[in-house]
């Protein structure tokens, strides 16, 4: 039996021998190993759905989202211990940002910086407790529906434009909003002068100039709201609740006269809304006056909005800085400087007026949208009317209620400055009407500028101002010529019919005119808004649906690339555009030869192009709208029987052919005047001896009829198209030869050589009745065109 | 908590034991070395003391250590402190009162923590390489019923949680750990930026948490070289499971994940059956342990152990849980083989081995502890060991494998 007492004795030293031969190497190996590395747990962020389905979700979807970020930042403040139970403290706030628990992305200091400041900003001082994050969630969702209405405002229009999707209950909205939510940023004031860096933050680095004009914008915007708000704000700190309540004061206290909002924002329809558009009628002032008197409002620095566009290196409107000279004469209250909160409650008349213009206008039940030249308006504008007859509002306008709404508002607009300039109430305003409609014309067009500052703040490049680029091609005094003349061409003042016998009479021995003048009446001054309304509406009929290949050239850095046109090409859509809109003038340039009236005289008006290039800008064809409009209004204007002819009559002074020779005239001297016709003396005298002498007059009554100046002798009925003849003549009488005689002539612009050898004849004059351009879109009806009565 | 220990252990020796000083036994041995942890640059001094005072009815064993160091620590610990009286004729029928185990007091030896019965009743594993088993405070009673067949049962009414080496949690919530302590995660991760964990242990009422009773009933029968034994019992769970809330505590200028760790001892119940046969080879005994509470807890052990030399017995074991996962924190049940082998040499020189090694997947660790003892003259020796740690990360020892050890001492009983 084998002793297990012996065997296990010997085992132990058994096992200590095996393992000292082996183990050498083992424990080597193992001795002094590394710890195991430090146990670490993970933790994961639950993923929160986008706030974009707050914005753009349903209503539940929204209601989710907010209480998904809700209970994130609410348990936040259970799961963080600051210092203090239930509250962060900004340094708690930048201790957390630092460490990158809060993730702030790639700009996280920028972010940091904002987030302070957005806290200052909202009154939280230095901490923020749960209990404020909650009532912020409370504000959120309670005004939910506002928010998304912002939203859908701000930022769907890029798609669709404002007018489509705004309307006033949504600006109320925004208005509520907006006071809602500064009625929470607290009570405590902020100095103006710290408002800069608190909001300099929240504006990217990259956006330069909105951070240079941060500081003027501001004050800007607190002087603005000084003057809106008078004593109900502070002008000189930010207080938030203060203007949240001087908002919701706007808003209650004007709220009754939204029927006024939706009519001007083109949302009110006159018939279904007429009782509420006429229960607001003449409140409008009464409103202005209760919320402006006894409130202390302080005047508004005009100089602000020049410091804010300096600031953005954006250039003011053209002529802005004349605003300055009109503001005392438009009310006593204003100076060159200051805007007088009280000056707000008489242009509040201006929407009156308008509105209740609008209304009587729309009395009529013959008014209607199809027939609006049957509307009631303030003044008669029959010669306009032709231009604007069924067959335009088809093709240039739609049919909407927004022509009405347009004369309405030009009445309204000659009324109010008739009334504040015409000093001496003789129902004409002096020559400074120029100035005063070159203002009008750029506040009319103020939205370019509007524009132009967002553009400028988004660092796009900004467009140049329609307006002034007309300025540029009527060579800078044009568009108060044009006005002068739409004053002169376009209203019917019935002086025909009024005159006396001894007048007639008188007038064929007196002088015919003194030296033309700017003298304009109300019904003058709507009609210069008017013809700037239709020549932009030609611009974009033409530059839309005519064959005007457009390229775009990069001008200056920061503006946008300027839209050109090669000139030959407008030359070539000459004879169509005329086909198409001005039928008389077409018409009786084809029974006159093309080439030799309408292509003389078209091309001479015509702008030469951009030097070093065959180019024109789209405003250039202004100009040809600008001369087809006045001489369509020739034959409105004078023609007073309709048969086409300008006679003579023996007995009367005011005859066909005088009020022809006064237009025309008055066409030289302000085509000159505006630089688009070269001075020539000859011309001058020649005038001046046809306005001054009783044979000049005669004279020239033969020549228009003959449409040569050299058969002055020939008595004979004139006609549009021996007007024509005789302008293109006395503007280039090289260029008339060279057709009459065959050969091809002076043509220093492009497109000038089509005037020769009957090309336009042969190749662009429409030949059936529709005009090439007809061809790209919906042609017109016949019976349409049969409405077309001249 | 401690000196609460040494109160009882003070109160309990003027009390009851002074009659009996006369005829005492008192063993006392101390051992003092130098260690150094591979971890470590410098060596640490221990210090221990380990005294035995019996008498016929009443035994105090206390153990005392301390090593110095900035991770050292100290503890005093009476595994066993109690009063025992017979009544009637049997000697195995008593009362006895005090600290004690009852299973450990009805086999008239101490229960290995190497063991299924042993293993979760560990109470206090300050020496974590050394564990051993305390007793619950309070009394108990055995009787034979008939020749080899007992009864025996305790209550205690107070409870002691487990001592584990500290964790050294400040007040800042800073972790200091002992050399040997469990450390939980100090670092938590949350979308890319790691924190350090500050941990702030929060415990209820204290008298909530003491005063809490346990009661054992168990039987044993023994036939010739056969021994079966049952038992069941109740008590709070020595090792606390941790209610934690978690949070970010920023402090100045850094950010802290703060959890905040509520240490909860839920009440067990635990039944077991162990089988030994003391006449084959180093007496195996087969243990396994079922909790009642928790279905998928148990343990289960294979112990034995043979004196080849007076004093120096031959012990192995195996220890392990009948459905180990993966997911389990580590254990020393964790498919536990251990050997402890002792040599003589000599008179003088003795070697002894011990290995302790868990083989569960993904959780293998080993601990080996060579040991040579030299004695120069009656009771005093000196001794040197060598310490070896190894495993995987996530292991038993394998957490403590950076501190390997060497250490020089002398040992001095009386």
């Amino acid at each position: 039996m084998v002793n297990t007492t012996r065997i296990f004795t010997k085992l132990p030293l058994m096992i200590i021998l095996a393992f000292g031969l082996t183990s050498c190497g083992w424990i080597q190996k193992n001795w002094g190993e590394k710890a195991p590395d430090q146990k670490q747990v993970s933790l994961k962020a639950s993923a929160l759905p986008s706030f974009e389905n707050f914005l753009k979700g349903s209503d539940a979807d929204a209601l989710f989202v907010l209480s998904e970020w809700e209970k994130m930042v609410t348990d936040a403040f259970g799961f963080i211990q600051g210092s203090k139970a239930g509250v962060l403290t900004l340094r708690e706030i930048d201790v957390l940002i630092k460490s990158g628990l809060v993730d702030l992305g790639p700009n996280s200091s920028e972010l940091h910086t904002q987030l302070k400041s957005a806290l200052r900003l909202l009154g939280f001082g230095s901490e923020i407790s749960a209990q404020d994050a909650r009532n912020l969630f409370q504000w959120v969702r309670t005004n939910r529906h506002r928010i998304r209405t912002l939203h859908r405002v701000a930022i769907e229009p890029s798609l669709r434009g404002y007018a489509e999707s705004v309307n006033v209950s949504d600006l109320e909205d925004l208005m509520l909003l907006v006071s809602s939510f500064t009625e929470r940023l607290g009570n405590t004031p902020v100095p103006v002068s710290e408002l800069e860096p608190l909001l300099q933050p929240w504006i990217p680095k990259d956006y330069v100039h909105a951070k240079k004009a941060l500081k003027p914008g501001i004050d800007l915007v607190v002087s603005f709201f000084a003057s809106l708000c008078g004593e109900r704000v502070d002008a000189q700190a930010w207080n938030g609740k203060r203007f949240g309540d001087c908002l919701t004061q706007f808003v209650g206290h004007f709220k009754e006269l939204s029927p006024y909002l939706e009519f001007v924002m083109g949302t009110a329809h006159p018939i279904r809304d007429r009782a509420s558009l006429k229960s607001v009628q003449g409140q409008l002032s009464v409103k202005m006056t209760q919320w402006i008197h006894g409130h202390h409002h302080p005047s508004f620095e005009i100089g602000r909005i020049r410091h804010f566009s300096e600031a953005l290196e954006l250039p003011l409107p053209p002529n802005f800085n004349k605003i300055s000279n009109w503001l005392p004469r438009l009310s006593t209250k204003n100076t060159p400087k200051l805007f007088h909160p009280e000056f707000g409650i008489e242009l509040s008349s201006i929407f009156e007026n308008w509105l209740s213009y609008f209304l009587s206008a729309t009395e009529n039940q013959t008014c209607t949208e199809d027939n609006w030249s049957q509307c009631s308006y303030q003044g008669s504008y029959s010669t306009l009317q032709a231009f604007y007859q069924p067959r335009y509002a088809k093709v240039v306008k739609n049919k909407t209620w927004g022509m009405v709404k347009s004369v309405s508002l030009y009445d309204s607009l000659g009324r109010f400055f008739l009334e504040k300039l015409d000093t001496d109430k003789d129902g004409f305003l002096d020559d400074e009407i120029r100035d005063l409609l070159d203002v009008l014309l750029k506040i009319v067009d103020s939205r370019q500028y509007l524009d132009n500052i967002v553009s400028r703040v988004l660092e796009k490049p900004i467009d140049d101002y329609s307006i002034e680029t007309s300025i540029e091609a009527l060579k800078l005094k044009g568009l108060s010529e044009l006005a002068a003349l739409a004053a002169e061409v376009f209203p019917d003042r019935k002086l025909g019919e009024n005159r006396t016998l001894k007048k007639k009479l008188r007038a064929l021995f007196d002088p015919s005119e003194k030296q033309i003048s700017y003298s304009m009446d109300a019904l003058g001054i709507s009609s210069v808004f008017f013809v700037y309304d239709l020549i932009s509406s030609l611009r974009n009929d033409y530059l839309t649906h005519y064959d005007l290949p457009q390229q775009q050239l990069v001008s200056r850095k920061g503006i946008v690339p300027v839209t050109q046109i090669h000139r030959k090409k407008i030359v070539e859509a000459l004879p169509s555009m005329l086909y198409d809109h001005f039928p008389n003038v077409f018409e009786e340039c084809v029974a006159w030869g093309f080439e030799r009236t309408c292509g003389t005289l078209f091309t001479e008006v015509l702008a030469s192009p951009i030097p070093g290039t065959p180019y024109l800008e789209p405003s250039d064809i202004d100009m040809i709208s600008v001369t087809a409009i006045f001489l369509e209004g020739l034959q409105n204007r004078c023609d007073y029987n309709g048969d086409g002819k300008f006679k003579t009559q023996l007995l009367d002074g005011f005859d066909e052919k005088h009020c022809v020779l006064k237009l025309a005239r008055a066409l030289l001297l302000r085509l000159m005047n505006a630089g688009i016709m070269d001075s020539d003396p000859k011309i001058d005298l020649i005038t001046r001896f046809v306005a001054n002498s009783w044979v000049g007059r005669q004279l020239g009554r033969n020549v228009i009829g003959t449409g040569s100046p050299l058969k002055f002798f020939l008595p004979k009925a004139a006609s549009l198209g021996s007007i024509i003849n005789l302008a293109a003549d006395l503007m280039d009488s090289d260029k008339t030869e060279a057709i009459e005689k065959g050969y091809i002539g002076p043509h220093a612009d492009p497109g000038d050589e089509l005037i020769y050898l009957n090309q336009m004849t042969q190749n662009f004059i429409p030949a059936a009745e529709l005009s090439k351009r007809l061809g790209t879109r919906q042609p017109l009806r016949s019976d349409q065109i049969e409405e077309v009565v001249y | 908590m401690r000196l609460g220990v040494l109160g009882v252990i003070l109160f309990s020796f003027v009390v009851f034991l002074k009659p009996t000083f006369a005829r005492a036994n008192f063993n006392n041995t101390l051992t003092s070395k130098a260690i150094s942890y591979a971890s470590e640059g410098s060596p640490t001094g221990y210090l221990e003391n380990r005294t035995v005072f019996q008498t016929q009815n009443f035994k105090l064993e206390s153990v005392f250590f301390f090593e110095s160091g900035p991770r050292g620590l100290w503890s005093l610990d009476a595994p066993e402190i109690r009063y025992q009286f017979n009544y009637g004729t049997l000697e195995k029928n008593s009362i006895w009162f005090g600290r004690g185990h009852p299973l450990a007091i009805n086999r008239g030896e101490s229960i290995s923590a190497f063991t299924a019965f042993g293993s979760d009743w560990t109470q206090n594993q300050v020496n974590a390489l050394h564990p051993f088993v305390d007793g619950w405070i309070g009394f108990g009673v055995q009787k034979e019923i008939f020749s080899g067949f007992e009864i025996f049962g305790a209550y205690s009414p107070l409870f002691i949680p487990t001592f584990s080496p500290g964790l050294g949690i400040n007040k800042r919530g800073e972790l200091n750990p002992s050399r040997f302590a469990r450390l939980p995660p100090t670092t938590v991760e949350t979308g890319g930026v790691l924190l350090p964990i500050r941990y702030q242990i929060q415990i209820d009422q204290l008298s909530e948490l003491l005063l809490q009773h346990s009661l054992f009933l168990g039987t044993a029968f023994t036939h010739t070289s056969w021994r079966a034994e049952a038992f069941a019992y109740t008590a709070p769970r020595t090792t606390p499971k941790t209610n934690t809330t978690a949070g970010l505590a920023i402090n100045e200028d850094t950010v802290n994940a703060k959890v905040q760790v509520k240490p909860l001892f839920p009440r067990e119940t635990w039944a077991g059956l162990s089988m030994q046969n003391t006449s084959l080879p180093f007496a195996p005994r087969l243990e396994f342990k079922q909790s009642l509470t928790e279905g998928e807890k148990n343990y289960v052990s294979l112990w034995g152990k043979k004196e080849l030399q007076k004093g120096q017995p031959i012990e192995i074991g195996l220890l392990t849980r009948l459905n180990q996962s993966p997911v389990d924190y580590p254990d020393l049940s964790d498919l536990l083989l251990m050997a402890k082998v002792p040599v003589s040499f000599t008179d003088s020189l003795k070697y002894s081995t011990i290995i302790e090694t868990t083989l569960q997947t993904a959780r293998k660790s080993f601990f080996w502890l060579n040991q040579v003892q030299y004695t120069f003259f009656q009771n005093f020796s000196a001794i040197a060991e060598v310490g070896i740690l190894g495993g995987e990360d996530t292991s038993f020892f394998g957490e403590w494998r950076a501190h390997d050890f060497i250490s020089l001492g002398a040992t001095w009983a009386w």
